[in-house]
């Protein structure tokens, strides 16, 4: 009897122990929708952010920006020639010149172009 | 010597920025000379194993000019690499790539005897010569590129194979047998043609 009652234990703890090595290596993905935002700056003083050697204070960082549409691409819409946000679904319905306010991940600062990346976009107004 | 040291490196970064001006500089005043470009481009690498969880990451926003000579020059941003397992991302970003020291891959080369008028719908096979700078470390490639034009606009489709070595990442042996030693890259950008301004 109480041996089995020890195997009983012993496999409940390696059930659990497996559940939770299963979620550790399985765990979702960052919501950046819903993840509250920590930077909330204009497309400019995103930019600043670089060119003062800031860039860790908003990398991989969950920010909000808001500007004027100068650029239209099918997943992907540039702000103010600053910032380019890529979203996971088309973006047809917008108007250049539109003024926005865009929720997304901060991937870094491309030269080529001089624009801010940002990705995970969502579109808050 | 610390001190030489560190003014020898406080000169290449002054030579570092005189050429990104420069770069800049030239780029805002050729007048008159189309360039293709594209923002969203895609880059996906595979270094899966048979039988293990597969490990493929795909970026959807990389950066890259062409020039009319075919210079060609792309940034991509590491962090942009999505994985279907987030903590495979996370261990790329965190362990390997070091995205935090090391947050972009830059490739800049050329496009052997490019000349853009001689594209057509049909695929045309180009090789490209360059360097890919990663994680610190430069690396020489040669690779085929396909190159054709849908709806006026370039594409470009290459595929490389790297190794982890070349950039200096080392693979744990623990997960090595999970994790190939030749990684399949492949690139699809679309160029969209654009005058200077």
């Amino acid at each position: 009897m109480k041996k089995k009652s020890k195997i009983i234990v012993v496999l409940i703890l390696l059930i659990i122990g497996i559940l939770s090595l299963y979620n550790y290596i399985y765990q979702n993905h960052r919501n950046i929708q819903k993840e509250p935002v920590e930077v909330s700056v204009s497309s400019s003083d995103l930019v600043g952010f670089f060119n003062k050697n800031e860039s860790e204070k908003i990398l991989n960082k969950t920010v909000e920006i808001f500007g004027k549409i100068t650029e239209i691409n099918s997943k992907s819409l540039t702000i103010d020639n600053k910032v380019q946000c890529s979203f996971e679904i088309e973006v047809n319905a917008f108007k250049l010149n539109q003024i926005v306010t865009i929720k997304g991940r901060c991937i870094g600062f491309d030269e080529l172009f001089g624009l801010v990346k940002i990705d995970q976009s969502s579109i808050i107004k | 010597m610390g001190a030489r040291c560190s003014t020898r490196k406080l000169e290449t970064m002054k030579k570092n920025i005189l050429f990104l001006l420069f770069l800049i500089f030239t780029s805002y005043f050729n007048y008159a000379q189309e360039k293709f470009v594209t923002k969203t481009g895609v880059v996906n690498f595979e270094a899966s194993v048979a039988s293990f969880e597969e490990v493929k990451a795909t970026h959807n926003s990389v950066s890259a000019i062409l020039k009319p000579n075919g210079d060609f020059a792309s940034i991509a941003l590491v962090r942009g690499f999505r994985f279907k397992v987030a903590l495979m991302e996370e261990h790329f970003n965190e362990s390997y790539a070091e995205s935090n020291k090391y947050p972009k891959v830059i490739f800049r080369g050329k496009i052997q005897n490019f000349n853009s008028s001689k594209l057509s719908n049909l695929e045309k096979e180009y090789t490209i010569i360059g360097t890919i700078t990663m994680h610190g470390e430069e690396k020489k490639i040669e690779a085929k590129a396909f190159l054709k034009i849908i709806n006026n606009m370039i594409n470009l489709e290459t595929s490389l194979t790297l190794r982890p070595e070349d950039f200096n990442i080392e693979i744990p042996s623990i997960v090595s047998n999970k994790i190939a030693e030749e990684i399949g890259v492949l690139v699809h950008f679309e160029f969209r043609k654009i005058l200077n301004e």
